[in-house]
């Protein structure tokens, strides 16, 4: 078939060419464009080279930010432009200062990574950091805007006191005192100093009480137990300290607490009011009895109507358990066989039930609730005994509070209830009115324009909440998909979600200015689909959410975009050379008259083809590239790492043996699934008798119903195990049970053994002998070959595509086998696959994808090499 | 062949000569011998299966004292419903979930691979060689350095986690290579001529694959379909890695026995349960390639 070159072929080349590149301009151009409207970060430049990112917002105004750097340095940046206007090594310096001063618990400071935390003040002057153990360091800002290290300090630790959270921690509004609060061996306490002089150590100290959840009976029920830490929002404004408590509660505690009001006062008071009261006691204990007496009897007669529809006998009538007393019903269940676990079982439910039925119509009286609670150490206190002027519970809920923000211009308090998803808010007109000493009713309020979308929560990460003082907004972190909600505060009749924006990160800390502009402190940068922050470093971000709308669109747009600009600017380029010269031209013509016949050919193909690219090709580029970052199931950020995962991998203490064990396993795996086949299909076929043979080939099949895993287990198990057969058989024989896989030496020795006696694969031996032209033996008798000989220079050699498949399918088997380790949960021995598969399940996909690449250049070195010897070999036969 | 001349000879025509007819390892001591090594590899063979029926009919207790031991017949119907009713309860709710999915899965992996040999085998179009080479060099890439990748594309990216689509789609996406490659090799050995007189006839390329293509290579397809069945069956990493509550079977089982939360009898109970499903793969295979003629087209 000959194919000339019209001038309309060329013609239509070249407009093609034209075409092509037309649309290569615009998707180039749209790209671009999508580029300019995606919303971009002022990006702060990495503070180091060496690893070093933003770990904390120390605090953030309209002018400057402070930020506490994972390697402990502050630095200072000017808000606007990003530029650092001062920087302090903090580990460096207070270092340098402690050893000025002579200061003799120098150890009880820890400046590792990690501990440090910045309490806050309100006043731009002041930041206390604090070494993670309640040190408290204090930093002053000069004449020049320098942060300067005081030498006003406070070392605590030495008590084993921690700080639990960042934000719990802050000054009064005139930043004369500093409130803290601290965790110490499970009790909780609030601490105060005087941030003037911090050296001067506490001021004052409260332990904190527990709320109950549920104080619907009309008082607040306050254990004698330690918070555990879950204070998840610190207020201080005017006199008081708000609080909030995780498992839900609000507490307002007085900046002037005295530690004299302990619980021990309580147990005095509680006494005290029962002694006064013994008309409450004997009324309580009279209804007890009732409804316990109660109880009883409509339990034993239950249990007497089944035992008389079982045709059983009851020793007492119905009647009598109605007239009886407590004792004697006591007795009656005794009577009838019930064991006293029975008895006091009834005595339980009965007793909870009367406590509840009490309960109902008298108050607890403290004593009483003392002595019921005396085994759980809890002690229920009445809101009376409360000086409410110094504690008061203003909330205590039965849901779940993830964040809490105070809004001084709203004078209203804002959680994000993590129950039902929804933001409350709770106002109160007198919340900081001081001296009161009657319970302040805050009103909780629903939110019904701002919560939780299906499926998401609120982030409990810290405080799920922030406030941006300046522009009166708050910041709703939701859990898992790391999304911010920014919702507009300052109509308290209408709740408005200005912006929710997908920054796809961790935001540890949020900090407004006016211009409603976020900062955040990022943790780490997992996904950020925007240009100027797609580094895989972490950094610190201002954002505007306004531009943030569109996370997705936008990316998959842009990619669309690329992708088309790519494919069409490489045939726009090709079309155009080609449409110069003869030879492409007939190609290019050839081609499009192929496609043209072929095009339902082509069109059955793409399924196929994207199968293949989304299955495989994707999957092996993929792990490659991801190799060289560390990416694991908790922050799937593609972070380059400087071959990181590789030099870890050399670094294993164990990588020698485990490549050693590979390659044990390779070996034994290569012989084994080879020679005792080949004998086996030999065997077989020397078997005189074809009817025998034939039996023996089909009885081979049977152990195949097995399934494979299942085969494993009871070599595990039952074979190998410590009841197994072997160990059965030389127990019989008066030996020691062995243990199979003990250490590394016996398991590796007792996995190769496993699966004998390694005949499985003797069909397509068999398959391949049989299939020899008879004439090939014959000419071998004729030239006085015996039967070994036979086979080893005729059918042998014969089989070589059979064996050399084998070869190859168990070659790569073999190094990929992790069923027969992990299968045998033998820990001892190890080898690459299996490691993989443990970073794997472990999440850990960078360094499992690094064990992946290395088998796979293994493997390909193999695989290579062996086609390329097979090449040789199949050119030498030519020869 | 071997066998034939055997035949030939053995056929008693001139009684007395039989004997120096004989190959010396036809000779009965040699061929004594030779079944003894035969039968010595069955008996070994069949361990795993004799435990696992003995064992199955057993009380924990019989199993822990001597797994060899045969069923006690006292015991024997306390040992039946115990066993069975603590296997079926660890492994009952998959059970046939997972022979529904190993089918399906077999099923699509058998059409898509037939489907993409038959274009490439009898199909001529400019791109062949290129797109047969896109796909074979897959060949060379182990499949467990994309789990990495599949894991979270296949949960996360399709939603398909823990979903038994998404444990099938990645299976059948990655072995049409494997189909397409055994199927080619059988395909490009059937006779062109026939080819010719279906397209003579006027035949679509639907017809000629499933009335010719398919039918002349039944065997290696249905041998192709048998294995396809008992690989998902069987297959344990991917699903470890995919699923989390809908489990196979062979999944289920390990970790019943991994987790330890499995008597001894009832653990071999379950195993036994578990090879029912396998027994008609067995079958198959037992009919059809006993003879071992389909090993001979192969090649690598």
């Amino acid at each position: 078939m000959s194919i000339k070159i019209t001038q309309q072929d060329r013609k239509r080349v070249k407009s093609t060419a034209l075409v092509f590149f037309v649309i290569f301009i615009v998707s180039a151009l749209l790209a671009t464009l999508f580029i300019c409207l995606t919303p971009r970060a002022n990006q702060i430049k990495r503070l180091s080279k060496d690893e070093e990112y933003i770990e904390e917002i120390m605090a953030g105004f309209d002018e400057k930010t402070y930020y506490l750097s994972s390697k402990n340095w502050i630095y200072g940046l000017d808000t606007a432009t990003d530029e650092v206007i001062s920087e302090n090594n903090v580990t460096a310096e207070i270092k340098e200062m402690l050893e000025r001063k002579g200061e003799k618990n120098v150890d009880r400071c820890t400046f590792d990574q990690w501990q440090y935390h910045t309490l806050k003040t309100e006043s731009e002057n002041f930041y206390v950091v604090n070494d993670g153990n309640g040190n408290l360091f204090k930093y002053k800002e000069n004449q020049n805007g320098q942060l300067e290290l005081t030498e006003d300090y406070f070392i605590l630790g030495a008590n084993g006191e921690t700080v639990q959270k960042r934000d719990c921690g802050a000054s009064d509004n005139q930043g004369n005192d500093f409130y803290m609060f601290v965790e110490e061996g499970g009790f909780c306490y609030v601490l105060k100093y005087d941030l003037q002089n911090l050296s001067a150590g506490e001021q004052n100290r409260k332990f904190l009480w527990d709320i109950g959840t549920g104080a619907d009976s009309g008082y607040n029920k306050v254990e004698a137990l330690a918070i555990g830490a879950g204070i998840i929002g610190f207020y201080v404004q005017d006199d008081y300290i708000l609080m909030c408590k995780k498992d839900g509660g609000i507490i307002r505690l007085s900046t002037e607490f005295v530690d004299s009001d302990d619980i021990s006062d309580f147990f005095a008071k509680a006494e005290q009011e029962s002694v006064k009261d013994p008309e409450i006691e004997a009324k309580w204990q009279a209804e007890y009895d009732k409804v316990y007496k109660e109880y009883l009897v409509a339990d034993l007669i239950e249990r007497r109507a089944s035992r008389i529809a079982d045709g059983k006998e009851f020793t007492v009538t119905e009647e009598q358990i109605r007239s009886a007393t407590v004792e004697q019903i006591l007795q009656y269940y005794k009577d009838n066989d019930y064991k006293d676990r029975t008895i006091n079982n009834q005595k339980n439910s009965a007793a909870e039930s009367a406590k509840t039925s009490a309960d109902a119509k008298y108050p607890m009286t403290s004593s009483w609730q003392q002595k019921y609670d005396k085994d759980e150490m809890h002690l229920q206190v009445k809101s009376e005994y409360l000086d409410k002027a110094k504690y008061q519970v203003l909330y205590a809920g039965e849901s779940t509070i993830y964040g809490m923000v105070y809004s001084k211009k709203n004078r209203a308090l804002y959680y994000a209830n993590a129950s039902d998803g929804y933001l409350y808010v709770a106002t109160a007109s007198d919340l900081f009115k001081a001296e009161t000493n009657t319970a302040i009713s805050l009103v909780s309020t629903k939110i019904e324009s701002v919560h939780c979308k299906k499926g998401q929560t609120f982030s409990n990460f810290g405080n799920g909440m922030n406030y941006n003082e300046h522009a009166n907004t708050l910041y709703l972190k939701f859990a898992n998909e790391k999304t911010v909600s920014i919702v507009d505060i300052n109509d308290m009749q209408n709740y408005q979600v200005l912006y929710t924006f997908e920054g796809n990160f961790d935001m540890v800390n949020l900090v407004g200015d006016s211009k409603n502009t976020v900062t955040h402190c990022l943790r780490q940068i997992t996904k950020v689909n925007l240009k100027g922050i797609d580094s895989p470093e972490r950094v610190a971000c201002t954002y505007n959410p306004a531009r943030f709308e569109t996370k997705t669109l936008t990316k998959v747009v842009f990619i669309a975009f690329i992708a088309i600009a790519v494919i069409t600017g490489i045939f726009a380029l090709y079309f155009a050379v080609a449409s110069k010269s003869e030879k492409s031209l007939l190609k290019i013509k050839f081609i499009a008259k192929d496609s043209k016949k072929n095009k339902f050919v082509y069109l059955a193909l793409v399924p196929f083809i994207a199968m293949l690219i989304t299955f495989c090709y994707y999957e092996a580029v993929g792990a490659i590239s991801m190799s060289f970052f560390s990416y694991t199931k908790e922050s799937p950020a593609w972070i380059w790492n400087n071959f990181a995962n590789y030099i870890k991998i050399f670094n294993e203490p164990n990588i020698l043996r485990s490549v050693f064990n590979m390659l044990f396993f390779l070996v034994f795996d290569l012989i084994l699934s080879i020679v005792p086949p080949v004998i086996f299909a030999i065997l077989l076929i020397l078997i005189r008798n074809k009817v025998t043979s034939n039996w023996i080939r089909a009885l081979m099949f049977i152990p195949g119903i097995i399934p494979s895993i299942a085969t494993m287990l009871i070599w595990r198990q039952g074979i190998y195990g410590d009841t197994g057969i072997l160990n059965q058989m030389i127990m019989s024989m008066g030996g020691e049970k062995v243990q199979w896989f003990l250490n590394e030496s016996i398991s590796r020795w007792s996995l190769i053994l496993m699966g004998f006696p390694f005949i499985g694969g003797y069909l397509i031996f068999y398959g391949g002998m049989i299939n020899i032209p008879k004439e090939y033996h014959e000419a071998g008798r004729l030239e006085g070959l015996g039967t070994i000989k036979r086979f080893l220079s005729i059918d042998i050699p014969l089989i070589m595509p059979q064996i050399k498949y084998i070869f190859i399918t168990t070659f790569i088997g073999s190094v990929q086998n992790f069923a027969r380790t992990h299968v045998l949960r033998s820990k001892a021995v190890s080898t690459p696959v299996q490691s993989m598969y443990e970073y794997m399940t472990a999440g850990n996909y960078g360094m499992s994808s690094a064990y992946a690449t290395l088998i796979f250049i293994f493997l390909f070195a193999a695989i290579a090499t062996n086609f390329k010897m097979q090449k040789k070999d199949a050119m030498g036969a030519d020869l | 062949m071997m066998e034939d001349n055997n035949v030939k000879m053995v056929t008693p025509t001139v009684k007395p000569r039989r004997s120096t007819l004989l190959l010396p390892h036809e000779k009965t001591p040699v061929q004594v011998v030779i079944l003894t090594v035969i039968i010595i590899c069955l008996v070994f063979s069949f361990l795993p299966l004799f435990l696992t029926v003995m064992n199955t009919f057993k009380t924990d207790e019989q199993v822990q004292f001597n797994a060899f031991s045969f069923p006690a017949f006292n015991t024997l119907g306390q040992a039946i419903s115990e066993n069975f009713s603590r296997a079926w309860g660890a492994i009952g709710k998959f059970y046939f979930r997972t022979i529904i999915v190993a089918l399906i899965g077999a099923v699509c992996e058998t059409i898509v691979g037939a489907i993409l040999a038959y274009i490439l085998s009898f199909k001529d179009f400019y791109f062949k060689d290129f797109v047969f080479l896109l796909f074979i060099s897959v060949l060379l890439v182990p499949s467990i350095i994309g789990y990495p990748i599949l894991v979270p594309l296949v949960s996360e990216t399709f939603g398909l986690g823990d979903n038994y689509a998404g444990y099938l789609i990645a299976m059948i996406g990655g072995a049409q290579v494997s189909g397409m490659f055994l199927f080619k090799t059988f395909f490009s050995q059937q006779p062109k001529s026939i080819y010719e007189s279906a397209s003579l006839d006027g035949a679509n390329d639907f017809v000629v694959l499933t009335r010719i293509t398919v039918p002349l290579a039944f065997p290696i397809i249905l041998y192709y379909f048998v294995g396809c069945f008992s690989g998902i069956y069987n297959e344990y990493l991917w699903a470890s890695l995919i699923l989390s509550k809908n489990l196979t079977l062979t999944y289920a089982m390990f970790s019943a026995v991994d987790t330890g939360a499995i008597e001894y009898g009832a653990m071999y109970a379950m195993y036994f349960l578990a090879s029912i499903p396998l027994i008609i793969t067995t079958v198959i295979s037992m009919k059809y390639f006993k003879s071992g003629e389909f090993a001979a087209g192969l090649k690598l």
